[in-house]
């Protein structure tokens, strides 16, 4: 690995997040200047600018030195910047004392950056609206990728922009709408920034305040899960409900067919394989929960309350309007199998990706086939093409790691904490997935307070592990990385 | 720029790298995923992976309004076809790489009905020509041509032995003398000097000369009294650029051997070119070159396809008595080395391809580019437009880029060296030496300003 460059790029995006800090901070002030909160920020700000200009001082990185830059250190520069982010972005909730220590802080805003929406926060509605502000924003930051908005705005970095793009974006194949990277950084961050202008106007209609219109947008789009509510979307009026829905469908599907649709052509969503998939999983479960949910839920809005949880879990978002741990066992046993799916790829949602399912599925059938026909050639398609092995390889192998994760965070967990195993099971998953609300003690109605600080910093890992696609992560504890 | 490269090989490749640089829009297609993928991460341009004569390849990657298309597999009925689809679906120019002669001949003679190429690029004949200029220039370090073949620029190590050194610049630069020339940078213990009236030349100086091309002989004897044209020559390989080399060659060269190992191939350009010599064997051992008569040897060309025989059958022509060693490679990485060696001149054809379809694409009134090796200068060929800056006044009014020098000027088949009093009219030939950084100033000063 090419360290310095790693840290001189590393500290670049650092910049960046300490100058986005800056609106909180506004928010903060115009509420009022006098609060410890924009003390906090600015302490934030000036740490983050300071430690970012520190490799321009000493290290002296020549231009041309990025030319090096090589597959691994994009995937370590990815993995040190989101935790560094997590670290610098954990400072203001932190020294604002609004939580009991620096684990919960850091848990908090990892939980932000991620998109996954599991708070510690028992009251939300006592924080103060700069604080919440900043908590909403860390969602909507990383839903289409830290990297991605710094490739977007700032000077190319040279030939290798690429190496860091592909480590970040979700998916099996990183795909280039535009052949260079800074453009399709820019065109996936501007609809990405469409798409919350227009979920923000719809939500103030509904009689949202802009400000709540916008927490809960960077919530929505992020499929991230952040309220400024107790009751989380439940609090709201039925019309912000359907909204919500809407957009938190579109915001995990992959955004490159959005931009095509933009473009006018429709079309592009039916002829994605992985879209038709998407929807079709998402209407049969929205009709099964509400067959199953007839007799159960008194009062009416039996399928808004069914289409929202089925959405709001498969996108990985994490919103909730009704507590679904107390809907029979098999209902909630389904949305737990469902966190394992999470959105497309080219999407803001986690979760292994709707994609990769599918074709490890068709993998094993093919499997099956080929026991009984020793000698068959059979392709397995995916939007028509067959698929090279080494694709079909690198999904079954992010199966594995993903499951083998999942596991060995369950057992963790569940030495830790001492907890029940429905408890272990669904944090696990709910924080490798990015969703936020599990089963039992985690559920829709609880939060992650009471968890020790070892079991914090473990879904910490689980969080970044599963937003980044398991290998920037993992490549920072394999020794090799850090040798030259 | 939207531009489409269809092959990645070492052109494509280098091509894609230096264009997606200079921020075109680049789409590359390439047949070998493999090759694909290492591309898809090194270089910052859209993979496709398909054949290029695909129409739904080429489709693929928006043909209809790509501004250029550039053809270079390693198939010449590939090129042909890709350039001739992209011109029915709407791509403004093409550049196609043909390699083979008579194709090449027979594609010109009815290109605008039928294949729609507007350049064509040959790297085996552009890499023979420069060999051939070496041969003609003995002791020139790099050659390159202006204004076609009018305007010379050479680059020499000045021997103790040369008339030049101790010589002041003013003595050199007299208004009537009849073998002018113009001596537009120095380069001594690796810095780069663009030499004043003051300057004084110093042995094992480099300089880069600029003359026309009757002054070629003179200049040479005043380089190195003790030059002589080059009277034997010994070719290793019988391939393209070999026979190139040895064809025009043996106008001038009575005493020509070729070197080739294959026994075929040795019979067939035996039979074709019977002012040569042909030996069968292998140039990498000592008695073949011995039987060729290394020891009287003026030049040693080495042009193989394989880079390995080509450097030990050079280092050991050397060794051998050769006076000029020549070799061509394949593989850019080997240059770095190459360096190290005692090889006098190297040349790579398709990284010569590479600059001149840049230069191509560069356009914008520059008619030609070379890239100087040693230092970070480069000699451009300008055509200046009508009314652009630099046909406003005299040159001594102009304010030109640091470290540049206006050399010759091709005025109606006539050469002019350029002074501080020398006025550029529109539609003449300029050669400018400048530092790679201020070629885009330059251009300026060359072309009109774009009034929106």
């Amino acid at each position: 690995m090419h360290k310095k460059i790693v840290f001189s790029v590393v500290a670049r995006i650092l910049f960046v997040v300490s100058a986005v800090m800056l609106v909180p901070l506004g928010w903060a002030f115009y509420d009022n200047p006098a609060s410890p909160e924009v003390r906090a920020f600015l302490i934030t700000i000036l740490v983050g600018s300071l430690i970012s200009l520190l490799p321009r001082i000493v290290l002296r990185i020549k231009k041309e030195d990025f030319n090096n830059l090589n597959a691994k250190d994009g995937l370590a520069i990815v993995g040190l910047s989101w935790i560094v982010l997590s670290l610098l972005g954990a400072l203001p909730l932190y020294l604002t004392q609004g939580v009991p220590t620096y684990t919960d802080a850091f848990f908090e805003t990892v939980s932000g950056f991620t998109t996954t929406g599991a708070t510690v926060l028992t009251d939300v509605e006592s924080y103060s609206r700069g604080i919440l502000f900043w908590r909403s924003l860390t969602h909507w930051l990383g839903g289409m990728g830290i990297i991605v908005l710094y490739l977007a705005l700032l000077p190319a970095l040279g030939q290798n922009a690429f190496q860091l793009y592909k480590a970040e974006a979700p998916g099996i194949t990183a795909e280039r709408i535009q052949p260079r990277i800074k453009e399709t950084a820019k065109i996936l961050w501007l609809v990405y920034f469409l798409l919350s202008a227009l979920e923000t106007g719809l939500l103030m209609l509904g009689g949202m305040s802009l400000f709540e219109a916008l927490c809960h947008t960077f919530g929505t789009m992020a499929t991230g899960g952040f309220s400024t509510r107790n009751a989380s979307i439940g609090a709201f009026s039925p019309y912000i409900q359907w909204v919500v829905i809407v957009f938190m469908f579109l915001a995990g599907s992959n955004f490159m067919l959005h931009y095509q649709a933009l473009c006018g052509n429709l079309r592009a969503y039916t002829k994605s394989e992985e879209f038709r998939s998407y929807f079709s999983l998402i209407a049969i479960l929205v009709i099964f929960f509400s067959l199953a949910l007839r007799t159960e839920i008194l009062g009416g809005g039996v399928l808004r309350k069914a289409a929202f949880q089925v959405v709001s879990i498969l996108t990985t978002t994490g919103y909730v309007t009704a507590d679904f741990d107390a809907w029979p066992p098999i209902l909630g046993f389904l949305l737990v199998t469902v966190m394992f799916i999470g959105g497309c790829g080219g999407s803001t949602g986690g979760g292994m990706k709707v994609a990769r399912v599918f074709i490890a599925l068709k993998v094993a059938v093919r499997s099956v086939i080929q026991a009984v026909l020793p000698n068959a050639v059979i392709p397995v398609r995916y939007d028509q093409r067959p698929l090279d092995n080494r694709i079909i390889m690198q999904v079954m192998s992010y199966f594995v790691i993903y499951i083998f994760l999942f596991f060995i965070g369950t057992i963790l967990f569940a030495f830790l904490e001492k907890c029940d195993i429905v408890t272990a099971l669904s944090a696990a998953i709910a924080t490798l997935s990015n969703i936020g609300p599990g089963l039992g003690l985690i559920g829709a109605t609880k939060n992650y307070a009471w968890i020790s600080t070892p079991g914090k910093w473990l879904l910490s890992f689980l969080m970044l592990a599963g937003r980044l696609e398991l290998y920037s992560i993992l490549i920072l504890f394999s020794p090799p990385t850090w040798k030259k | 720029m939207k531009i489409i490269i269809v092959g990645a090989g070492i052109i494509g490749w280098n091509l894609a790298d230096s264009l997606s640089r200079e921020n075109h829009e680049v789409y590359l297609i390439e047949l070998n995923p493999d090759v694909a993928a290492r591309v898809d991460e090194k270089i910052d341009a859209k993979v496709i992976v398909g054949r290029g004569s695909d129409p739904d390849v080429l489709q693929q990657a928006g043909v209809h309004d790509a501004d250029l298309v550039i053809a270079v597999t390693n198939a010449d009925e590939i090129n042909l076809v890709v350039c001739f689809l992209s011109a029915r679906f709407g791509a403004k120019r093409r550049i196609a790489r043909v390699r083979s002669e008579s194709l090449l001949q027979a594609v010109k003679s009815f290109r605008d009905q039928q294949f729609a190429i507007e350049e064509f690029i040959n790297p085996e004949e552009v890499a023979a020509h420069d060999i051939i200029r070496v041969v003609k220039t003995p002791g020139a370090r790099e050659v390159a041509d202006f204004a076609e073949g009018r305007i010379l620029l050479r680059s020499f190590n000045l021997p103790a032995s040369s008339t030049f050194c101790g010589h002041r610049m003013d003595d050199l630069r007299t208004e009537d003398f009849p073998w002018p020339f113009l001596i537009v940078a120095i380069i001594r213990d690796g810095e780069v000097i663009i030499p004043t009236g003051a300057t004084v030349l110093e042995a094992s100086d480099r300089i880069y000369a600029l003359l026309p091309k009757d002054s070629l002989g003179e200049f040479l004897t005043f380089i190195d009294p003790d030059t002589r044209q080059m009277r034997k020559v010994i070719i290793c390989g019988a391939t393209h650029i070999g026979e190139i080399v040895a064809r025009e060659l043996s106008e001038t060269i009575n005493d020509i051997v070729l070197i080739e190992e294959d026994g075929d191939l040795a019979e067939q350009f035996a039979g074709r070119l019977n002012s040569v010599r042909v030996i069968k064997g292998s140039a990498a051992e000592s008695a073949i070159l011995k039987e060729a008569g290394i020891e009287a040897a003026d030049a040693f060309i080495a042009s193989t396809p394989n880079d390995h025989s080509n450097l030990v059958s050079a280092v050991l022509a050397k060794k051998m008595g050769a006076k000029t060693t020549i070799i061509t490679t394949q593989q850019p990485d080997y240059l770095s080395i190459i360096d190290a060696m005692d090889i006098n001149v190297v040349i790579n054809p398709r990284l010569r391809a590479v600059d001149q379809i840049l230069r191509l694409v560069r356009g914008k009134g520059i008619r030609s580019v070379i890239n100087l090796l040693d230092c970070d200068c480069e000699a451009l060929e300008f055509v200046p437009e009508e009314n652009s800056a630099v046909t406003r006044a005299p040159l001594k009014e102009l304010s030109f880029p640091k470290n540049s020098i206006v050399g010759a000027i091709l005025r109606d088949k006539d050469v002019f060296l350029a002074n501080g009093n020398t006025q550029i009219r529109s539609g003449e030939r300029v050669v400018v030496f400048c530092q790679d950084k201020s070629v885009k100033k330059m251009q300026d000063l060359f072309t009109r300003k774009k009034i929106f």
